[in-house]
């Protein structure tokens, strides 16, 4: 009987026990039989002695941790690393953008700031004013603001908003809360002019605080001038007017109401003519820089100039002439032709046509020729 | 060699990063297991053997690092990974095979640890369930993607089933 071909792979189908068959089985269970010896070894070796005192460590934990320890720590320096780098570009970008906006910010802050300051600078000034208005609340005095001024560095004269419409007339004192400023020349309805007491248009009497001398303040500021100065002229010649004395108006010209700071003597002449003494007075006012003013509705009655007595100017000015020296324009009459032997002929002379327009002095001298 | 050594070395790195990254860069609940899930999916390739030995060596790895009751943790990867093995040689020709497989080991694995943390005296809420729930799916997603890619990574040699 022919012996069939074994097909690979196919069982050994013997009956018999076969060492190879065997050898194949127990390969195949002993590779289980190795796993599971392995794992109970593990287990034993970790498990046990971990239940038994929870709080060490087996021997065969610290040696996985000791070996595996290191490579989580590289793992770990790495994320750390990485994330790192990852958010520094993000703050980087964060911070650039806080970066612009805080400038931006800055420069909104810095606008604010100046605006502040400038508010805070008025606001010093206004409350200088308003101590300056309960000073002077008896005159009820009207704010007003600058308007418009003459060309140049000193406030010589000035235009405020307020007019007849606030109850403003001329005349009418301007003072701030450091003193005298000027006085109302011109007024409208809702504007008017101020000519300061530095103009050399203007004239003040004054006294000084100190010694109660009288005399007449004038202007004698201009462009030119690097300070704002005024001179007192008509000092009695006993006045010791010393330096540093205060001067204030005397209330005596009826424009000023008296005891108006004006300003502070600087300097004091020495001569002994009490219209040729003079002192210098610097104002109290800073001339160079008026923005707000108070207006003193002070009314005085009789309030024409000829009613009261003319101040003195230092500055000769022409003065009016009386009417009955007026001069009439003589009118040439022809004379008689003179004869040849008539001893009294006289030169054709102009001589008034009616003896009653001659005045006193011509009178006289038509008499004396005749 | 390096195929020999591919799925030891793999899985020795996964379990780094688990442990080591993941944790540095979220304390978030829904985080993966890279190292489980590769346990898994090599057990669906390697077979029962060498899948449970790569559990082993995964599942030692992470006792080191982890705080549960050593020897816990690779009891449950060597039991998941042979789990998986035997459902990568009985049940290669189902196409559910990978799904299910993963879905009963993380099944498996989750209710490991809500148990431990009901032995260490916890109360087991219901967002505990809902957490666990979720940690399942996304790992069973993640299983279905080693398993493709370490199927081509490791060659067809070792897919000791294919030819049957």
């Amino acid at each position: 009987m022919a012996r069939s071909k074994r097909r690979p792979g196919s069982r050994n189908r013997s009956r018999g026990f076969s060492f190879a068959g065997f050898r194949r089985r127990l390969g195949s269970v002993s590779k289980w039989i190795l796993l599971g010896v392995l794992l109970a070894v593990i287990l034993l070796a970790v498990f046990i002695p971990r239940l038994l005192s929870p709080s060490r460590r087996s021997i065969g934990e610290n040696a996985i941790s000791t070996a595996v320890s290191p490579v989580q720590s590289f793992f770990t320096n790495a994320t750390n690393w990485v994330v790192n780098i990852i958010q520094s570009g993000r703050n980087y970008a964060e911070l650039n953008t806080r970066y612009s906006a805080l400038l931006r910010e800055n420069e909104a802050l810095k606008l604010e700031v100046s605006s502040y300051s400038e508010q805070a600078a008025e606001n010093e000034r206004l409350v200088s004013l308003l101590g300056a208005s309960e000073h002077y609340t008896a005159y009820s005095p009207v704010y007003a603001r600058v308007i418009a001024r003459e060309p140049g560095p000193w406030f010589g004269s000035f235009t405020i908003d307020v007019g007849t419409l606030d109850g403003i007339t001329a005349d009418m004192a301007v003072v701030t809360g450091d003193g005298l400023v000027g006085r109302v020349t011109t007024v409208g309805l809702n504007s008017a002019t101020v000519v300061s007491i530095i103009d050399a248009s203007s004239s003040v009497a004054c006294l000084i605080q100190r010694t109660r001398d009288n005399g007449v303040l004038h202007g004698v500021t201009t462009d030119t001038s690097t300070e704002a100065a005024c001179y007192v002229y008509y000092l009695p010649s006993s006045s010791d007017a010393a330096i540093t004395d205060k001067v204030i108006t005397s209330g005596v010209d009826s424009k000023y109401p008296k005891g108006l700071e004006i300003g502070v003597v600087t300097e004091v002449s020495h001569s002994g003519d009490s219209t040729d003494k003079y002192i210098v007075v610097s104002p109290s006012v800073d001339f160079k820089h008026i923005e707000e003013v108070l207006v003193l509705k002070v009314s005085y009655e009789n309030s024409n100039n000829d009613a009261h007595a003319r101040l003195f100017t230092a500055t000769p000015s022409p003065t009016k002439m009386p009417s009955e020296l007026t001069l009439h324009t003589p009118t040439p009459v022809p004379t008689e032709n003179p004869e040849d032997d008539d001893l009294n002929w006289y030169y054709p002379t102009s001589a008034p046509s009616d003896p009653s327009d001659m005045g006193e002095l011509e009178k006289n001298w038509a008499g004396g020729n005749n | 060699m390096f195929r020999r050594l591919f799925p030891y070395l793999t899985v020795a790195i996964l379990a780094c990063i688990d442990t080591s990254v993941i944790p540095v860069l979220t304390n978030t609940w829904l985080v993966p297991l890279l190292a489980f899930t590769a346990c898994i999916a090599f057990g669906l390739i390697l077979g029962p053997l060498r899948g449970s030995m790569i559990g082993l060596w995964g599942g030692l790895l992470f006792d080191s690092t982890c705080a549960v009751p050593f020897g816990l943790l690779t009891t449950l990867f060597f039991i998941c990974s042979l789990l998986s093995g035997f459902a990568g040689k009985y049940m290669r020709r189902n196409r559910l095979a990978s799904i299910i497989c993963a879905v009963v080991c993380l099944f498996l694995f989750e209710s490991v640890m809500l148990l431990a943390v009901l032995i260490y005296g916890r109360d087991l809420s219901g967002h505990l369930f809902a957490r666990a729930g979720w940690r399942l799916l996304m790992n069973t997603v993640i299983v279905q993607a080693e398993y493709l890619l370490f199927g081509l990574i490791c060659r067809e040699k070792t897919i000791r089933y294919e030819t049957r």
